[in-house]
């Protein structure tokens, strides 16, 4: 990933846009509206995460219809999978301790 | 389940990870300060002072090998949020009630260092590099069009210079 791609995703609106995207491709009046932000700011983000490669954009008549790009996803996801092993097994480990420790209160 | 995402804090690389915990906020937070509890979840067994703000920590890092590791305590305000740095990192955890008191949010933050956030500039790269390296193993013939660029020859070479190893040809090249 380049450093642009970082930066973008630092952005939590950014980030909002990339799970929506996530989803499927989805045009601007609707990612417009999902996000409640203003037209001009969404084309702004848009703009940065075209501009890092994030995300592709066609045009369907008068729509723009905006997509993930995979690779770059997966480079994410390739960079985060060491930590997210190492947590999620220790946090994992955290819920078996307390689950022997403090044996649930359900009624009887 | 858990959702692990990338943010940038003040200007600072960190994942953070957002699980539900079935357990009051009071259990988890005496499982996350006490070194007696830390110990059956934490990645390394930890001393621990006291319990407050600019209190010295200690990581035993001898099963890897390795010199202890100090820390500090940073942040702590009980029974929601304790802070703390593990080397040149941090780790942060929030504690939130849920469900009237019976479970708990838990949102644990992981602040890298300086030095992850140049490898994270590389990443890129040294997944490229993965890539190429896969490609040519595999017989050349998928990476002859994946575009050998004077940057990655460039980028390529040094990592050879660095000691990466590697026999494989980059297509192109006698």
């Amino acid at each position: 990933m380049s450093p642009s791609a970082w930066a973008a995703l630092a952005d939590p609106s950014r980030r909002a846009v990339l799970e929506l995207l996530l989803e499927r491709p989805r045009p601007v009046g609707e990612l417009v509206e999902k996000l409640k932000l203003s037209q001009p700011g969404t084309s702004k983000h848009l703009r940065v995460l075209r501009e890092a490669g994030l995300v592709w954009v066609h045009r369907d008549g008068q729509r723009r219809v905006y997509g993930i790009e995979p690779q770059p996803m997966a480079e994410l996801d390739a960079w985060l999978a060491p930590y997210r092993r190492l947590w999620e097994d220790r946090l994992d480990a955290l819920e078996r301790r307390l689950d022997e420790t403090n044996p649930k209160e359900d009624k009887a | 389940m858990t959702q692990a995402t990338y943010q940038e804090i003040d200007g600072r690389p960190a994942i953070r990870f957002e699980r539900r915990i079935a357990h009051p906020v009071e259990a988890v937070w005496h499982a996350v300060t006490e070194p007696g509890e830390l110990a059956h979840w934490f990645p390394d067994p930890v001393e621990l002072d006291e319990l407050k703000p600019g209190a010295s920590m200690r990581f035993d890092l001898s099963a890897h090998g390795m010199d202890p590791m100090d820390g500090e305590i940073r942040e702590l305000e009980p029974p929601r949020l304790f802070a703390f740095t593990w080397g040149d990192e941090m780790l942060r955890f929030e504690l939130d009630p849920e469900d009237g008191g019976r479970a708990c949010r838990l949102r644990f933050t992981h602040f890298l260092s300086e030095r992850d956030k140049a490898a994270r500039d590389a990443a890129g790269w040294q997944v490229c590099f993965d890539r190429l390296d896969e490609s040519l193993a595999a017989g050349g013939a998928g990476a002859a069009n994946t575009g050998v660029t004077p940057a990655w020859r460039e980028y390529y070479e040094r990592y050879l210079a660095e000691g990466m190893p590697s026999g494989a040809e980059i297509p192109g090249q006698a």
